[in-house]
């Protein structure tokens, strides 16, 4: 018998659910821009996914944030420039860091869009690195890293390029 | 999960970043974030705070109902400004 990681044990557990909950379709969509270098022609391509954040803002409880799905990010990211001022996040106390900018990791609810609008799923919790300061470069959003998927069991479908794919949380 | 049934200005910002997501007058602004109001694009910018800020000015709307989006860049750099050298490539 091989023992796994106790760690990856505590970042797999599910929340509670109501077992008559339906499970949430979430839509992933491809951004292909190309870039274009005398007769070549690349595609650069992400995929993104919107959810909506607990917000501290008055007379509202979610904001609408696109994601990149980052199957490289083993946690998912949120840049300062995203929450500074306007999510209402809960730290862990833990200090990282993410593209040489230190990071406090923590907890945010978040909402799912459902086929029904105006109607949202959730809240459901992401851990991520919160940034407290952004790096140089161009702006990025938020990375949904690999952690939500484990702890939600949520599963990810991708068909043949441009065609949207679907994040499947039960 | 709970059902939650988002206020009429959740469900404009919401809209409006699915708008964002695709309108060709937000993604021409590479590299940039770019402010969104009821579908009218109200400026682009690299600082979150002078952008949106700005943006209220210009729209005559409260700061904090105007969704941002990130628009990335055509690039083989992601560190980088918009000043790809393009050299290595050519014959």
């Amino acid at each position: 018998m091989i023992a796994g990681p106790t760690s990856t044990l505590l970042f797999s557990k599910n929340e509670p659910r109501v077992a008559s909950s339906p499970p949430t379709t979430i839509p992933i969509t491809w951004s292909i821009p190309q870039l274009k270098i005398g007769a070549l022609s690349l595609p650069l391509a992400r995929l993104i996914v919107g959810l909506e954040f607990r917000t501290t803002s008055l007379g509202r409880q979610t904001v609408p944030e696109n994601c990149w799905l980052d199957t490289g990010a083993p946690i998912s990211v949120i840049p300062f420039h995203v929450h500074g001022n306007r999510f209402l996040w809960k730290s862990a106390g833990i200090r990282g860091s993410w593209r040489g900018q230190p990071c406090d990791l923590g907890h945010i609810d978040v909402w799912l869009p459902t086929d029904q609008p105006p109607y949202l799923r959730g809240p459901i919790s992401m851990l991520a690195k919160f940034a407290r300061s952004d790096p140089p470069g161009d702006p990025v959003p938020v990375l949904l890293g690999l952690e939500f998927f484990l702890s939600h069991q949520a599963g990810v479908s991708l068909l043949t390029p441009p065609q949207p794919g679907a994040i499947v949380v039960p | 999960m709970q059902l939650y049934k988002m206020n009429e200005i959740e469900q404009q910002m919401h809209e409006d970043l699915r708008w964002a997501s695709t309108a060709p007058e937000v993604q021409q602004h590479e590299g940039l974030l770019v402010a969104v109001y009821k579908k009218q694009v109200l400026g682009a910018g690299r600082d979150r705070d002078t952008l949106v800020a700005e943006a209220a000015a210009k729209g005559g709307c409260p700061w904090h109902d105007i969704v941002v989006v990130v628009v990335p860049r055509a690039t083989l750099d992601d560190d980088r400004g918009p000043d790809l050298d393009v050299a290595f490539f050519e014959e």
